[in-house]
């Protein structure tokens, strides 16, 4: 009590403790590496049988795109799926086919946006505010619907974004057929193989190994994956905050390249586009400004497969950069066919427009659509398709 | 895009990005509004007591006002950004401080304007006497007091602007006391509504400017209050 209001900007975070949370971040960034070698030797061990139905049903591409809604929005970070993934597909020996993989990486993108969806929920008291947040909030949503409903379909007659991801990937691994060759693998595995060692003294059974491989290496991604996003964000506290700042009064393009940058810089959309909600709501940045800043985060996510493609190894290597490079190229496949043209950027706009209006008039009706959209419809859906 | 435009924008992006302290940006835009706000005072009791209708003056001051409405807002949309981002708790009592000053010197802003508004009521030329000079010497001390809260409120100076409080209390005081007088003159009534109103404009700075002095002195929930049982309060806290 009795302190003036008034005070001095307070001190920055020391040099020591930056560099602390810098060897921290790479410490950090080795285990999540871990977990995603790991994923693929867990796979190997599995043997085919116990994989093979997860493997038919995902070979429905409704069913992926379920999967990818569904598990990404219980783990709240494509982050995690879409590493997992990259693990999955890259693994020595059953591993998930490419085909099955694209349409998971599109439901993972949308079951991401559930995330700041949630958050905006907070701002429910006050009516007019959750409007504005809950419209913010839910443009990234149906982005990604819209980014869903035309591209799937398109991908499934064409593989266009299967055929040019594998034609990207070619390049890492060279021409004339060399292969792909992680240029930090082998440090990856030195990591690795004691785990290994220590669950083999666990448990005598191949197949309990092999779960146990399994469940600990996704356990390292997911651990890994949040407590990188949690010291970036601390790390980067002030460039994020001077990059939200500038951007405010910035072109959509400045908009879409800080939206981007922050989410790489955080290593998460979620968060990223959850920084918007609070902005929205209060009113400092309109649905049309926010919008361009969480399509350049929907790109800036990408990022996080593409580095958990640099711990794969193996035969299938390539198919690893390949499904990563999927990702990323679905992005801006997505932010270059609907944010340009103004009819279509306008309809997602739309759709959260009216929604919000719904919402804010409807608590409930906010409610019924982050559980309906996110886990009762996808986890209908997968059951009647099961 | 031609190949300069890229590199400014490139430049620009790259100054987005990197680490500025929020906060000192947020003083130094308040410590500019803050300098707008008092030059704006000057000129507008300038005008007023010259009563001269000088367009370009005019125009001046209404710029200025202008500047000092966009830095309220904007240093509102860095105090929102701010707690949005950082979620620091820490910074929330600066944060809201600002958020409360930046009204009573955008109003400041106001009052100046209005002054030289005053103008606008006639040609005649104030009438010359006592009143007048008490008006003056108010004038003199709102603008000295202002000049100096302005450096105390930047650095935080909790003696300085007890004593500033303390000596604002009596340039109240001489405000409403002048404008009593003027109510019981025998001035003309188009002279007697200018004086008063003036005085009732400084008046309303001068109480700005103790909101603005109470921000060093106070905590938070008692800004705005200045009163001498506040202020033996908030030093005998110590």
């Amino acid at each position: 009590m009795g302190e003036p209001a008034t005070r001095p900007p307070h001190a920055l975070e020391t040099r020591w403790q930056i560099a602390r949370r810098a060897v921290l971040l790479l410490v950090l960034l080795y285990v999540f590496l871990m977990g995603v070698n790991g994923l693929g030797g867990g796979l190997r061990l599995l043997g085919g049988g116990l994989l093979d139905s997860f493997f038919h049903a995902t070979s429905n591409p409704f069913l992926g795109l379920i999967v990818g809604i569904l598990g990404t929005s219980l783990v709240q970070s494509s982050s995690v799926t879409t590493s997992l993934i990259v693990g999955m597909v890259a693994a020595p020996e059953n591993a998930l086919p490419l085909a099955n993989a694209v349409p998971m990486i599109m439901g993972a993108n949308i079951g991401t946006t559930v995330t700041n969806t949630m958050v905006s929920l907070a701002h429910m008291r006050q009516r007019e505010e959750f409007r504005r947040a809950f419209a913010v909030a839910t443009c990234h949503d149906f982005f990604n619907f819209l980014a869903v409903v035309l591209l799937l379909p398109l991908e499934l007659a064409f593989g266009f974004l299967q055929h040019s991801a594998e034609a990207v990937a070619g390049l890492f691994a060279g021409a004339g057929g060399w292969a792909y060759h992680s240029p930090i693998e082998r440090a990856v595995r030195a990591g690795v193989e004691p785990v290994q060692a220590a669950l083999s003294l666990l448990s005598g059974s191949r197949q309990v190994q092999a779960v146990l491989l399994v469940v600990s290496s996704a356990a390292m991604i997911y651990a890994a994956l949040v407590l990188i996003v949690r010291n970036m964000r601390r790390l980067l506290r002030r460039q994020v905050e001077g990059a939200v700042q500038g951007a405010l009064g910035g072109s959509p393009l400045v908009s879409m390249l800080v939206g981007l940058g922050v989410t790489v810089m955080v290593q998460s959309s979620s968060i990223a586009t959850s920084l918007l909600v609070p902005l929205g709501a209060a009113g400092v940045i309109s649905l049309a400004q926010a919008f361009p800043a969480t399509i350049g985060a929907n790109i800036g996510t990408t990022v996080t497969a593409l580095i958990a493609a640099l711990a794969v190894s193996g035969p299938r290597a390539q198919e690893g950069v390949t499904i990563a490079l999927v990702h990323l190229l679905f992005n801006l496949a997505g932010a270059v066919l609907i944010y340009p043209l103004k009819p279509v950027r306008n309809i997602p706009l739309f759709f959260a427009k009216r929604l919000a209006e719904v919402a804010a008039r409807s608590r409930l009706a906010a409610l019924a659509y982050v559980v309906g959209a996110f886990y009762l419809l996808p986890g209908i859906l997968a059951w009647l398709n099961r | 895009m031609a190949c300069g435009e890229k590199g400014a924008m490139l430049r620009e992006l790259i100054n987005l990005f990197r680490s500025g302290e929020p906060l000192q940006a947020m003083c130094e835009n308040f410590a500019k509004m803050l300098g707008l706000s008092l030059e704006l005072v000057k000129k507008g009791g300038e005008v007023f007591f010259a009563q001269s209708a000088e367009e370009e003056k005019r125009r001046a001051i209404q710029r200025q006002d202008v500047e000092v409405n966009k830095l309220e807002r904007k240093i509102r949309k860095q105090v929102v950004v701010h707690l949005s981002v950082s979620a620091n708790a820490v910074d929330l009592p600066y944060c809201l401080v600002l958020m409360s000053l930046v009204k009573d010197v955008e109003r400041i802003g106001d009052y100046a304007k209005d002054l030289a508004a005053l103008v606008d009521l006639g040609a005649a030329p104030l009438p010359e006497g006592e009143l007048l000079q008490e008006l003056q010497a108010l004038r003199q001390q709102i603008e000295r007091d202002f000049d100096v809260a302005c450096r105390v409120f930047n650095t935080c100076d909790r003696e300085g602007a007890v004593a500033l409080i303390r000596q604002g209390r009596e340039a109240l005081e001489g405000c409403e006391r002048l404008i009593r007088e003027i109510a019981h003159s025998s001035l003309e009534p188009g002279a007697a509504v200018k004086l008063a109103l003036a005085a009732r404009f400084y008046q309303r700075i001068a109480g700005h400017v103790l909101n603005l002095l109470s921000g060093v002195v106070m905590p938070l929930h008692r800004l705005d209050y200045y009163d001498e049982k506040d202020i033996e309060q908030a030093t005998g806290r110590q």
